[in-house]
C-alpha cells in the first residue's frame, strides 16, 4: 500500500511540475524580445561613436545592402549614396570638432519579430566652443538580416519641439 | 491509534448499501468527472488567454496605426522644417555650415504629398481598423490640423513675401499635428501596456487555479480511491486470516465483516462455513474416537480367543498330548498359520489405526542404526537361507547412532526386509544399505524379485493394496507398508520404491538430520 502511495504521489508530482513548466515557457519569448531590443540599442551607441571619430566605415556597417534614407526632401538609395550623405554631413567635417552625444536623450525602439523601428533624437556638441552645435533626429526601420540587425530605411527628421 | 479499516470513513464507505461494481464505478466515474473539470478549467484558461491574445494584437494594430499617423505627421513636420530653413538640421546636413533660409520651392515641391497623406488621413483605409469614438474625436483634431497646414503651405506657395511669418504658423501646426498623432500613439501604447500587465496578473491568476484545482483533483482522487480500497482490501484480509485459521483447525471465532456488499456476504458465508466445519469436525472427532474405542475392544476381543487358538494349536503340534496322525498335523500346521496372519492382521490394524488416530507418541531416543538394520537381517535370515536367497549388508560407517523411535524403526526394517525375502526367488538376493546423503539419511533395501509395476507403485501404500504377486502368494495383510508410511512420515521422513517389472525393486525411506547425533 506504502508503495502505491508513493507512486501516486510521486505521479502527481510529475504531472503538476510537467505542467508548471509547460506553462513558464511563455517567458522564452520574451528574453528573445529583450536581447533584440539590446542589439538594436547597440545600433544608437554605434552610430554616434561612429560619428563622434568621424568613422564612415563603422558607421556604414549599420545598413543593409539596399537601404534607403530619406533627407531633405531626398531619397537616396543603396550604401554608396548614403555614404555620400555622410560625407558631406557636419560631424564627418575634417574642420569640425563634434562630439555626438550619447546615449541619445531621446530613444525609441519597438521589436515585432526580425523587423524592429529605432527613433533617437540627440545632441552634437562642438568641443572647441563647447555648446551644442546642431540636435537632429532619425526615424529608423530594421531588418533582421542574417541574424544581424540592420537599418533598411532612415527617415532624417528635425527634433520633436513638445513632449 | 485507529487501523485503516477501523478508520470511521472507511467503515461508513464499507457499510454503504452497494455492490462492489456499484461502488468501484462511482468511484471511477468521480475521478472521470474530476479529470473533465480540470479540463474544462483548463479549457476556459486557454479560451481567457487567447481572447486576451486577441485584444492584445487588436491592439497593437492601433499602435502600429498611429504610430504611423505619427510618423507622417514627423514626416510632414520635417519637410516643413527643412523647407523653412531649419538651422539644426540644415547644419547637420550642410557640413556644419548655417542654414540657407526658406525655400518656397521646396514647400511647393511638397504640396503634392501633403495632399495625398491628408486625403487618407485618419481614415480606416490609412489605419488598417476602426478607431473607438474616444479616438474617433482626437482624429478629427488632426485632419482639422492638417487641413490648416494644407491651408498654410498653399498660402506660402501662392505668396512667397508672406512666407516668413507662414513657415512659423505652418510648423506651429505641424508640431501640433505630430504631438496630437502621438498623444493617440502614446494613449493606444499605454492600453496596450494595461492588457499586457493585466494578462500577466490573468496568467498568474489562472496558473494558481489551474494548479490548485489540479493538485485539488489529484488529492481528491487519491483519497477516493484509498478510501475505496481499503474499504475492499481490509475484509478481505479479515476473511483471509479467518481461512488460514479455519484450514489450520481453528474453528473458535467469526469473521467480522460490516461490509453492505459482496464482501459482506462473503464474511457471513465464511462465517456459516466455519460453524458446519466445526460441527462437522467434532463428528468427526466423535466417530474417530468412537472408532479407536471399537478397535481397541474388538483387538483385544479378538486376540483373547485367538491367543487360547494360538496356544493349544503349538500344544497339539509339540504332541505334548500324544502323537497326531498326518492328517491331524496338517490341520493343526493350518490354523497355527492362519492364526499367526490373522494376530498379524489383528496387530497391524490396531497399530494403522492409532497412527491415524494420532494415538501412536513416538519415543525418540538415540540409537545404533547399524544394529537395528543387523538385527533387521538376522530376523529374515533363517527364511532367507531355506528359500534360497542372499542377504547383505552394507553400511556407510558415518552413520551409526539416530534419534528416532527404535520400535518403530526396526518394524519398519523388518516389514521391507521380510517383504523383500519373500518376493525374491530362490538364487536372487537382497541388499541394506545405508548412507547420509546431505541433511538426512537414507537406508534402501534391495531385491532381485519380480518388480512393481510403475502403476503399482504408488498404490501399494495404500491400506490392503497388494500387487497381483503378493494376492498369487497370500502372504502379508496389505497393511505393513501403509503402515511403514504412515510411522517414516511420522518421523518427518519419506518412503518410495524404485521398480521396474522383472528387475527387482528398492525400498528407500529416509530419517532427517536434526534427529542424526
Amino acid at each position: 500500500m506504502k508503495k502505491l502511495l508513493t507512486s501516486v504521489t510521486l505521479i502527481g508530482l510529475g504531472v503538476l511540475i510537467t505542467g508548471y513548466g509547460a506553462w513558464g515557457k511563455d517567458s522564452g519569448a520574451s528574453d528573445k524580445k529583450l536581447a533584440d531590443m539590446y542589439r538594436i540599442d547597440q545600433i544608437e551607441k554605434t552610430w554616434h561613436k561612429a560619428a563622434s571619430r568621424k568613422n564612415l566605415k563603422l558607421m556604414m556597417s549599420l545598413w543593409a545592402p539596399k537601404a534607403t534614407m530619406t533627407v531633405g526632401g531626398h531619397t537616396y538609395t543603396g550604401k554608396t549614396a548614403i555614404r555620400g550623405v555622410f560625407e558631406r554631413s557636419g560631424p564627418f567635417q575634417a574642420q569640425n570638432h563634434w562630439e555626438s552625444d550619447t546615449p541619445a536623450y531621446k530613444i525609441r525602439i519597438t521589436v515585432d519579430g526580425n523587423k524592429g523601428t529605432l527613433y533617437f533624437e540627440c545632441h552634437y556638441i562642438d568641443v572647441d566652443t563647447g555648446k551644442v552645435a546642431t540636435a537632429v533626429g532619425a526615424d529608423q526601420e530594421l531588418r533582421k538580416i542574417n541574424g544581424k540587425w540592420l537599418i533598411i530605411n532612415l527617415a532624417a527628421s528635425t527634433v520633436t519641439l513638445k513632449p | 491509534m485507529l487501523s485503516v479499516t477501523e478508520n470511521p470513513i472507511v467503515r461508513a464507505v464499507a457499510r454503504i448499501h452497494a455492490k462492489v461494481r456499484t461502488k468501484l464505478l462511482v468511484a471511477f466515474l468521480s475521478i472521470a468527472a474530476l479529470l473533465v473539470v480540470v479540463a474544462l478549467l483548463g479549457l476556459r484558461v486557454f479560451g481567457q488567454s487567447n481572447l486576451r491574445a486577441e485584444r492584445l494584437g487588436a491592439l497593437q494594430v492601433r499602435v502600429a496605426g498611429y504610430q504611423q499617423l505619427e510618423a507622417d505627421a514627423a514626416v510632414l513636420r520635417q519637410e516643413l522644417a527643412i523647407c523653412a530653413g531649419n538651422a539644426d538640421y540644415q547644419t547637420w546636413l550642410n557640413g556644419g555650415r548655417p542654414s540657407a533660409g526658406p525655400s518656397p520651392t521646396c514647400l511647393r515641391s511638397i504640396r503634392q504629398p501633403v495632399s495625398s497623406v491628408l486625403a487618407l488621413l485618419g481614415t480606416s483605409i490609412q489605419l488598417g481598423f476602426k478607431p473607438t469614438p474616444s479616438e474617433s474625436r482626437a482624429l478629427r483634431k488632426v485632419r482639422a490640423d492638417y487641413r490648416s497646414v494644407k491651408h498654410v503651405v498653399a498660402a506660402i506657395a501662392a505668396s512667397p513675401r508672406a512666407s516668413g511669418r507662414l513657415h512659423a504658423q505652418a510648423e506651429q501646426l505641424s508640431v501640433d499635428l505630430e504631438v496630437a498623432a502621438r498623444n493617440l500613439a502614446q494613449a493606444t501604447t499605454a492600453k496596450t501596456k494595461a492588457l499586457i500587465a493585466q494578462n500577466q496578473r490573468s496568467y498568474s491568476n489562472s496558473r494558481n487555479l489551474f494548479i490548485g484545482v489540479a493538485a485539488g483533483a489529484v488529492v481528491l482522487a487519491l483519497a477516493l480511491g484509498l478510501l475505496l480500497s481499503w474499504s475492499l482490501v481490509g475484509p478481505i484480509q479479515l476473511i483471509g486470516g479467518r481461512l488460514a485459521a479455519i484450514a489450520s483447525g481453528d474453528f473458535s471465532r467469526h469473521v467480522d465483516v460490516r461490509n453492505r456488499d459482496e464482501l459482506g456476504d462473503l464474511g457471513r458465508n465464511v462465517n456459516r462455513m466455519n460453524d458446519e466445519l466445526q460441527r462437522l469436525y467434532r463428528a468427526l472427532e466423535t466417530a474417530s474416537e468412537h472408532k479407536s474405542a471399537f478397535l481397541a475392544n474388538m483387538s483385544h476381543e479378538l486376540r483373547t480367543p485367538l491367543n487360547a487358538i494360538i496356544g493349544f494349536s503349538q500344544v497339539l503340534r509339540e504332541k505334548l498330548f500324544g502323537e497326531l496322525n498326518e492328517k491331524q498335523d496338517e490341520y493343526v500346521g493350518d490354523i497355527l498359520s492362519s492364526s499367526d496372519h490373522l494376530l498379524a492382521l489383528i496387530n497391524d490394524i490396531l497399530d494403522l489405526s492409532k497412527v491415524e488416530a494420532g494415538q501412536v507418541e513416538l519415543e525418540i531416543a538415540p540409537f545404533s542404526l547399524r544394529e537395528a538394520l543387523e538385527r533387521g537381517v538376522v530376523m529374515v535370515k533363517e527364511r532367507a537361507l531355506k528359500d534360497g536367497v542372499e542377504l547383505g549388508l552394507a553400511i556407510d560407517p558415518s552413520v551409526d547412532v539416530v534419534e528416532a523411535d527404535e520400535r518403530r524403526i526396526r518394524q519398519v526394517v523388518f516389514n521391507l526386509l521380510s517383504n523383500a525375502v519373500k518376493f525374491t526367488p530362490a538364487g536372487g538376493s537382497v541388499e541394506v544399505r545405508s548412507a547420509q546423503i546431505n541433511s538426512e539419511v537414507q537406508i534402501s533395501i534391495a531385491d532381485t524379485g519380480p518388480g512393481i509395476a510403475s502403476e503399482d507403485q504408488e498404490r501399494i501404500f495404500e491400506e490392503f493394496q497388494q500387487t497381483e504377486v503378493g494376492i498369487e502368494q497370500r502372504e502379508g495383510t496389505g497393511l505393513g507398508l501403509a503402515l511403514s508410511k504412515r510411522l517414516i512420515e511420522l518421523h518427518g521422513g519419506r518412503i518410495w520404491v524404485e521398480s521396474a517389472s522383472g528387475e527387482g525393486s528398492t525400498f528407500t525411506f529416509t530419517l532427517p538430520l536434526p534427529r542424526l547425533r
